[in-house]
């Protein structure tokens, strides 16, 4: 066998490796969810904070609606991290909510679209420190447990709320009547961290008071109300493109249409290798083999 | 700076650890050998598929119709392209398909000249086997003209090999037994000792 086939069955191998392995985990219920969903049960996911709100007194709700097409309500707190991009439509959205007086958790890596919902943001970076201590402006927050994933330069037209001031880990922006609480990096809140240091209490202290709803955008997640072909999640549309390409290709390789309509020779017989190999096997059986083979 | 509601930091981290002892935070039982690699692949692709998702998303910004309309046209690339593609495959196969047949055309003649030369012709396009099967036949009617053996389109290797005795014909009968039935890949030695060993065969046959 060829190189190709060598490392064609390597791959082939691998695929089939990772579909068992799906198959497998779909029977055992393995963590699964994209980073910072609150229906990711990953170690990225913070579906834990999602339910350490719910025990804590805190009405939960999944938007997945697009922001554009959603009522928020001005109490409510709105928790949107590590998301997708927010269209400059729902940027706009966001942006009004605030100025209406809600609270929006906002944050994640190279969150360039948080300009889109303030003036004068800080200026991401994604070196942080792992241990955040003080200065809090939450209480009962002194210590958080980050991975490491980013921090603030300066705090921009807003207030530094956790760690150092000239790098802090959390600012709050006043927009209007209402307020955003910017994470540089939300591994606090995710489940890898949040039992860890003080994290649980910052996420709490994040989102309000007990009682205050808190709607987590979900929409941005990937997580939407399609119906039909639009239900299925953006990776299976992917999947089943790819696998009608492939299809499609080998079909119209396959057809003899696309050849000439007839050879103007007859094709020679293939060889009989199929026959050698069945004669081969029945004089092996035999216990005449020389009188067999003449 | 604005105060924020006080809470019980060590409740909530108790609170907290309770919730992530739950099984559904559990990592699965089933062994995932590939884990490491396929995860650091995917962290070297993701700059790369954050690219690509932001440029979709600004050329969907400039369509009526927005992602629709630029994943339907997507879409007719890829069908167009794969069938300009299998189009194209098809092509060369049937090109192929007529070389060989047309070559094979001339393994009908009893003449071994033109059989020699149908050899050469495909040995200029590369179809060893082909070149393998015309020289073994040229040579075998060689033999018949020279009277050596009865030539019938039918006769077996181990009949003329019974009558010429002849260590090179047997070599040449084992390589062309090989290539043809047994489906080994010709090589081009192979072809060199179909060319230059006919001769020989005339002359060891000759001989006895």
């Amino acid at each position: 066998m060829n190189r190709w086939r060598w490392a064609a069955l390597a791959v082939a191998a691998v695929i089939f490796l990772n579909i068992l392995v799906a198959v497998l985990d779909s029977f055992y219920g393995a963590p699964s969810g994209p980073p910072s969903s609150s229906y990711a049960t990953t170690p990225e996911g913070i579906a834990a904070f999602a339910t350490l709100l719910e025990r804590t007194g805190h009405e939960v709700t999944q938007l997945r609606d697009e922001l554009t097409r959603a009522q928020l309500d001005p109490s409510a707190t709105v928790v949107i991290l590590d998301p997708q991009g927010p269209s400059p439509s729902e940027q706009a959205t966001l942006r009004t909510f605030i100025e209406r007086g809600g609270n929006v958790v906002a944050g994640g890596a190279a969150p360039d679209w948080i300009a889109g919902i303030a003036e004068n943001v800080p200026t991401w970076s994604p070196d942080g420190e792992r241990d955040v201590h003080g200065p809090s402006a939450y209480d009962g927050v002194q210590q958080v447990r980050t991975a490491g994933g980013g921090s603030w330069i300066g705090s921009g037209a807003g207030e530094p709320t956790l760690g150092d001031p000239a790098r802090p880990l959390a600012v709050e922006l006043h927009i209007g009547d209402g307020s955003a609480q910017l994470l540089a990096d939300t591994s606090p809140l995710q489940n890898r961290l949040l039992d860890q240091a003080d994290n649980a209490a910052l996420g709490l202290a994040l989102v309000g008071p007990p009682g205050q709803d808190v709607t987590f955008v979900e929409s941005q997640h990937g997580y939407t109300r399609g119906s039909g072909l639009g239900a299925l999640p953006t990776r299976w549309k992917w999947f089943c493109a790819g696998l009608l390409l492939a299809v499609t290709v080998w079909l119209w390789a396959k057809s003899r249409r696309l050849g000439p309509p007839e050879e103007p020779n007859r094709q020679l017989p293939p060889a009989r290798t199929v026959y050698v190999e069945a004669l081969a096997a029945t004089l092996a059986r035999t216990e005449r083999r020389r009188r067999g083979t003449k | 700076m604005t105060l924020y509601p006080q809470v019980d930091s060590e409740g909530a981290r108790k609170i907290a650890q309770d919730i992530l002892s739950e099984r559904r935070f559990k990592p699965s039982p089933v062994p995932r050998p590939f884990q490491g690699l396929l995860r650091q692949l995917g962290d070297w692709l993701r700059p790369v598929g954050e690219a690509l998702r932001r440029a979709f998303d600004e050329v969907a910004g400039w369509l009526p119709g927005g992602r629709a309309s630029l994943w339907t046209i997507l879409g007719a690339i890829v069908v167009v392209g794969a069938g300009l593609f299998a189009a194209r495959l098809g092509k060369r196969r049937a090109r192929v398909i007529s070389r060989s047949s047309t070559l094979l055309a001339g393994s009908g003649s009893q003449d071994p000249a033109s059989l020699e030369r149908a050899a050469d012709d495909a040995e200029r396009s590369g179809d060893l086997e082909l070149v393998i099967r015309l020289r073994f036949k040229a040579g075998l009617l060689r033999l018949g003209h020279a009277r050596l053996i009865e030539f019938r389109d039918s006769i077996t290797s181990r009949e003329v090999s019974g009558k010429l005795h002849s260590p090179t014909f047997d070599r040449l009968a084992h390589d062309f037994d090989e290539v043809v039935y047994g489906r080994r890949a010709p090589r081009t030695d192979d072809v060199e000792i179909a060319k230059t060993s006919w001769a020989r065969v005339l002359t060891e046959a000759g001989s006895r």
